[in-house]
């Protein structure tokens, strides 16, 4: 018997030595949470996916975030004709993929292609941020963007789409092009099983700068402890969303490291201005100093976060704005004002004795410890003397009743993924021209909003982030949400992975990385 | 023996068409997949936009008649968030999950039939006690506990077992482990239980006075007997089996059915739900009727009317 579990354990441990072995080679294992759904562009709705349309597509413009300038791939340069036209010179010489060649008509198929109603793309970022109007080839490599008011985003815009070869993708099947992408990046799909693998070869025909790493494999792993055991055991080279808690075991391991980045998401509580007594901009406030956001910082997140202040990404941001301090006595004051003060059993009640009885809801699982946070916040507002219920939604539920405006007074959320001035101040922007979703904020502002009309239509960067920045200021000092934190985002990294940074929109790129 | 079987397809229709209107019923009132589908900031028009291009702004019973007649014919529409038809998005997972439950259950009732013989000959003795408890503590287990201890032991700490995904027959032995655990633990108090009513009756006590010895008297006469219960019950396992398998697969990044379950129901996929649904019904079904069938033929004393 002995003999038997003897050979039985060599024999085990020679297999997976097999099987491991065919991992070292030039490969890079990649483990995300979820699987991509589609790789078609048109379908474009989650890093997930761009993470992956990333290597395979090109796009015209591309964001450096060493510098956070915008830089042309596809497009060589660009310029603004006037108020609604966009002129953009396009590279020659590319080809894709499957050999069809890359010209201003190709582009042109691309642009019609996301307000093509057969297609059904989720072209929001473009059509309807952009306010794309209509294209129009100049000759084999220019072309014109029109747009339907002056729109600052148009080149910003152009990075979240990826150019297909239009012969191709007009003659096939939508059902086809969701498994079978071509783009003229530098990798090719390989083979993708569905919650299993997606694998990506270099393409060495790529006329840009070509990788060093030869494969990439993408798997989906939606357990966090699943992802960190492959990791430490050599079975993934990158990891996505590490939960704070467990980064010790990564950190523990020699041969790899965990990186954490400051990401473009802000979590807030969305306060329903139009409610008593939060319609008073005195308890609003007193809101903001009533939370102790660096105690759920280091409490919960350990010490990985950013008091929130200015809203906007990366070079957007106004980063003198300073977040509001914790300050009890300062809530309390405040609340005094609005006419509520603490009676017997530290509840605060105003003159007619009622209570600030509030429901403060929060979606579980959409963000790192989303109902931790929501709880930490509760525990702080009772003290306050505010009678707090959490109410915890399921992801799609929450969605519904944001879409028909039946959130609860306090709210808590996450927005992120944009970084250009534009759309970080949409989500505070009261008017319904610009966010024609019912805000669950219903904040009035007069100045925020002719502000933000303007600043959108302001092409020139530098006068633009001069009027972010004011807007952002507007908004903490009209204090729509309680602010509290950007979240980190941590990812765990093998040691052979050289080079690899994350970057703050939770994309994974691995083109200039390289394997040891 | 016909109309029998005929009875039961006609149950099988009637069950089926209850099954994917609750579900209908169920996936619809609780959230539109068409803003899920969009991001968390996007318009009012967008998600309207989405909406009408899903078709979900048409009535309830509309949709519902669109799906049935359409299902009827094996068209379960697209999945919304993979683009590609509903039951080929389903089907293609059932071979990972059927391997992995078939593994599960073949390993609870190789399990089950030694320890639950064994335990009942020896009832009132420490054996059994001691077995019985640690059958206990098998069954109230949680698998996703279980599933990330034998990652820890077997694939971190000894390395002898890789970790997650599918691949090698070695990929196969943690989640299968996990996932026989439960249906083990109750197979072995099912057994136990029905030897130990074996053990009484007065064919045992016959053939222990013939002479015959224990171990034959056990192997022939008692297991042989107490098995045809167990079959039933084995068969009713394969629920449990497909319920588990969603933590399971989650744990093990196994490529299954229950996983894209979850995935469906979270992002409101409805036609991936519905497909879902009315297969693992049916297989439900069929399995059920097999058991009763195979009821019939080990047992000649039960004639299915």
């Amino acid at each position: 018997m002995t003999k038997f579990l003897k050979r039985l354990t060599v024999l085990v441990a020679t297999l997976s030595l097999a099987v491991t072995s065919l991992a070292q080679s030039n490969t890079a294992t990649v483990l995300q949470g979820v699987d991509p759904g589609t790789l078609d562009p048109a379908k474009f709705a989650s890093t997930t996916q761009q993470t992956l349309f990333t290597h395979i597509f090109d796009t015209l413009t591309e964001l450096d975030w060493e510098t956070g300038q915008l830089v042309g791939k596809l497009a060589t340069s660009w310029e603004i004709v006037d108020d609604l036209t966009w002129r953009f010179h396009l590279r020659e010489g590319v080809t894709f993929q499957n050999g069809e060649p890359f010209d201003a008509h190709v582009m042109q198929y691309n642009l019609e292609r996301l307000v093509d109603p057969a297609v059904g793309a989720y072209a929001w970022f473009f059509v309807a941020d952009a306010d794309f109007e209509s294209s129009r080839v100049i000759d084999d490599y220019t072309i014109e963007i029109k747009t339907k008011q002056a729109s600052a985003l148009v080149a910003e815009l152009l990075r979240f789409v990826f150019v297909v070869p239009q012969g191709y993708y007009s003659s096939t099947d939508l059902t086809e092009l969701a498994s079978h992408p071509v783009g003229s990046g530098p990798y090719k799909l390989v083979s993708w099983t569905r919650d299993e693998a997606i694998v990506l070869e270099r393409w060495n025909d790529y006329w840009g700068d070509k990788p060093s790493i030869e494969r990439v494999v993408v798997r989906s792993v939606p357990e966090a402890s699943t992802r960190i055991a492959e990791l430490v055991t050599g079975g993934a080279d990158l990891v996505v969303n590490v939960p704070p808690d467990q980064t010790l075991l990564i950190e523990r391991d020699p041969n790899t490291v965990v990186k954490s980045v400051e990401s473009g998401r802000v979590i807030h509580i969305a306060i329903d201005n139009s409610v008593v007594p939060f319609n008073d901009l005195r308890a609003r406030l007193a809101l903001n100093y009533g939370v102790d956001k660096q105690a759920i910082i280091d409490n919960l997140f350990l010490g990985l976060g950013t008091p929130l202040a200015g809203i906007a990404n990366g070079p957007w941001r106004n980063e003198n704005i300073r977040p509001y301090p914790f300050d009890r006595a300062k809530a309390l004051e405040l609340f005094a004002e609005v006419g509520y003060t603490p009676d017997a059993n530290g509840v605060l009640r105003n003159a007619a004795g009622e209570a600030i009885v509030v429901t403060l809801d929060t979606p579980a699982g959409r963000y790192l410890k989303d109902v931790e946070v929501a709880q930490a916040v509760r525990d702080d507002l009772r003290r306050l003397g505010l009678v707090v219920e959490v109410e915890t939604l399921e992801w799609s539920v929450r969605t519904q009743r944001q879409n028909s405006g039946m959130l609860a007074p306090l709210s808590l959320g996450g927005l992120g993924g944009l970084f250009n001035g534009v759309g970080e101040m949409r989500w505070v922007t009261p008017s319904p021209q610009y966010s024609d979703r019912d805000r669950e904020i219903r904040w009035q502002s007069q100045e925020f909003e002719d502000l933000y009309a303007d600043m959108r239509a302001t092409l020139d960067d530098v006068a633009r982030k001069e009027k972010v920045d004011r807007l952002q200021e507007l908004a903490m000092e009209g204090a729509p949400w309680i602010f509290l934190y950007r979240q980190y985002d941590n990812y765990g990294v093998s040691s052979r992975l050289v080079g690899w940074e994350p970057r703050p929109d939770e994309v994974l790129d691995l083109r200039r990385v390289e394997l040891k | 023996m016909t109309s029998y079987l005929l009875r039961r397809l006609w149950q099988f229709a009637l069950v089926l068409l209850g099954v994917s209107a609750v579900t209908f019923a169920i996936t619809n009132l609780t959230g539109s997949p068409a803003a899920l589908l969009l991001p968390p900031d996007a318009g009012r028009a967008q998600v309207e936009a989405l909406t009408q291009r899903l078709g979900l702004d048409q009535p309830l019973h509309v949709q519902y008649w669109r799906f049935l007649t359409n299902a009827l014919r094996g068209d379960f529409g697209n999945s919304l968030r993979q683009g590609r038809p509903a039951l080929q998005v389903v089907g293609e997972r059932v071979p990972a999950t059927a391997l992995l439950g078939l593994t599960a259950l073949a390993l609870s009732v190789l399990v089950a039939i030694p320890v639950g013989t064994f335990t009942a000959v020896k009832r009132g003795t420490a054996y059994d006690t001691l077995a019985t408890a640690v059958v206990l503590f098998g069954q109230s287990l949680p698998s996703f506990w279980l599933g990330l201890m034998i990652i820890l032991v077997f694939g971190v700490t000894l390395r002898v077992l890789p970790i997650s995904g599918m691949g090698s027959w070695l990929h196969l032995v943690g989640p299968a482990i996990t996932l026989s655990f439960f249906p083990a633990a109750r197979n072995i108090r099912m057994l136990r239980s029905s030897v130990i009513e074996t053990l009484n009756m007065d064919f045992v006590r016959t053939a222990r006075s013939k002479g015959l010895a224990e171990h034959v008297v056990i192997r022939k006469h008692v297991l042989r007997n107490a098995l045809i219960p167990f079959v039933t019950i084995v068969g009713l396992q394969i629920g449990f089996v497909l319920g588990g398998a969603v933590i399971v697969e989650t744990i093990f990044a196994w490529p299954g059915i229950g996983r894209l379950m979850v995935q469906a129901v979270q992002g409101r996929d409805f036609p991936v739900i519905q497909a879902g649904v009315v297969l693992i019904a049916a297989t439900f079904m069929v399995v059920n009727l097999l058991t009763d069938l195979l009821y019939a033929v080990l047992n000649p004393r039960i004639r299915l009317r």
